[in-house]
């Protein structure tokens, strides 16, 4: 029988089997389990899988992502086959009142980027959320403020199916992006950072991976709680 | 809580579909009005506190050379909180992002004039409607023209979509439809047009082989108008 095609542009969101309990967990609790994650031994299921309108996903990347970065349209697939796309920095420099008003840093690679915007496609385009109720603060976070990189609210219970048990409708998201290889440290720091902040929210943690020689993307979904 | 954080979220991304056309003035009173609520001041409060508290924290780990770092802070941030509501913290951070959007938009607005930032650049000129206003990007023989609506956009029906082609003198192709966005396309012997709508934004790409400014007006009007006209089956998101 044949392999079946699987494009560029597909994306399989896998969803960790159970919402994981972070306030009774030590710190090395922390890392096993983000060991487990990484290797898979924490059953995951395929929750969903969509193919990427890089049309709508360039929407999501100028109004959501951090990095100065135009028209992944244009190169999703070339970066999906494993093309590492380096970026220019700019011959300018924003003048210094206004680089806030930019908010987005410059980056040598678009990874997080990409992986920022699918984020946002997937929430909004796959489960329908509302992009108004989608904020990203992780620009604040560079500046060292306590907050998760995204804000969603979610008061029509959107996500009640990813969540699966009752949920506040605030929810605090963290994202990892990686083209190479993701490892049990990042998972781990994205674990740590969702305990800082979800008080008694729920939080969840999207790990987003290319892996090199694999066309699509992979994702990752972990929901936690206190 | 939930509706102080859906209402400054809400400020927040009108303040950014502004910025993205360049409506300057428009982003600086969304700031302004958003940021007269009340409990402003104890939640920017509560976010400097926890910064404070955080950085502290990882310089103390730093200097007490703690191996497992992430732990050590995460259990002594949550030990020590004390009065800091972590809710009221993160809602901060969210004032003080639009606090510092506000400055910096006050200070364009004093200056009165947006430059550019390539000195041969034309400044995009924003172009007010009734039912939308608009910014045109112009690159010859590409031209690129964003859109902010004042309401979600509307899908047209066929036989709207097709009238429209035809008084254009273009030919339509399949209209692409998600849950939150629409693409149609348009294309002719000299031209080929990309719309893409998504909610209150609305991106209309260009390439003409003979590049026309008043002919780019006129197909982008009339896509425009079809986005916005009532008698359309309108977007059901809500």
């Amino acid at each position: 029988m044949a392999k079946p095609v699987i494009a560029a542009s597909n994306v399989n969101v896998f969803r960790i089997g159970h919402v994981i309990s972070l306030g009774r967990l030590s710190g090395n609790s922390i890392k096993n389990i983000a060991m487990q994650i990484l290797q898979g031994q924490i059953t995951a299921s395929l929750f969903h899988s969509f193919n990427v309108n890089l049309s709508f996903l360039e929407g999501y990347n100028i109004r959501y992502t951090e990095k100065q970065v135009k028209r992944i349209d244009e190169n999703f697939l070339d970066y999906s086959q494993g093309f590492r796309l380096f970026l220019t920095a700019p011959s300018f420099t924003v003048p210094r009142r206004l680089a806030y008003l930019v908010h987005k840093f410059f980056s040598g690679d678009v990874s997080g980027d990409i992986g920022e915007a699918l984020l946002v496609y997937f929430l909004v385009e796959e489960l329908g959320l509302d992009p108004y109720h989608i904020c990203h603060l992780r620009p604040e976070k560079r500046r060292r403020y306590l907050t998760p990189d995204f804000l969603i609210l979610d008061p029509n219970n959107m996500l009640k199916e990813l969540i699966n048990e009752p949920y506040n409708p605030l929810l605090y998201a963290e994202v990892k992006s990686s083209t190479g290889t993701m490892t049990a440290e990042r998972i781990e720091k994205g674990l740590q950072q969702l305990k800082r902040v979800i008080g008694s929210k729920h939080g969840l943690l999207f790990l987003m991976e290319k892996k090199r020689g694999h066309h699509g993307y992979i994702t990752r979904v972990i929901v936690v709680k206190r | 809580m939930s509706e102080e954080i859906s209402y400054v979220m809400s400020a927040i991304n009108q303040i950014y579909d502004n910025l993205w056309i360049g409506d300057i003035k428009i982003a600086f009173e969304v700031a302004t009005q958003a940021l007269q609520q009340g409990k402003i001041e104890k939640l920017v409060e509560a976010a400097e506190m926890a910064k404070k508290l955080i950085t502290f924290l990882r310089i103390e780990a730093k200097e007490k050379e703690i191996e497992d770092k992430e732990d050590w802070v995460t259990e002594s941030f949550l030990k020590r909180l004390e009065d800091i509501s972590i809710d009221d913290a993160i809602a901060g951070v969210m004032m003080v992002h639009l606090s510092n959007l506000k400055a910096a938009l006050n200070y364009l607005v004093e200056s009165g004039k947006i430059k550019p930032l390539l000195e041969e650049e034309e400044p995009s000129q924003l172009r007010k409607e009734k039912r939308y206003k608009c910014v045109v990007i112009s690159q010859p023989p590409k031209f690129e023209v964003k859109a902010l609506l004042d309401t979600s956009f509307s899908v047209p029906n066929f036989e709207r979509l097709k009238k429209v082609a035809e008084e254009l003198g273009l030919n339509p192709t399949i209209l692409e439809k998600s849950k939150a966005a629409m693409t149609l396309r348009f294309f002719s012997g000299n031209e080929f047009v990309e719309v893409i709508a998504q909610r209150f934004i609305a991106r209309i790409i260009m390439t003409m082989r003979e590049p026309s400014e008043e002919r780019m007006n006129r197909i982008s009007s009339k896509i425009l108008e079809m986005l916005t006209e009532e008698k359309n089956g309108s977007f059901d998101r809500k």
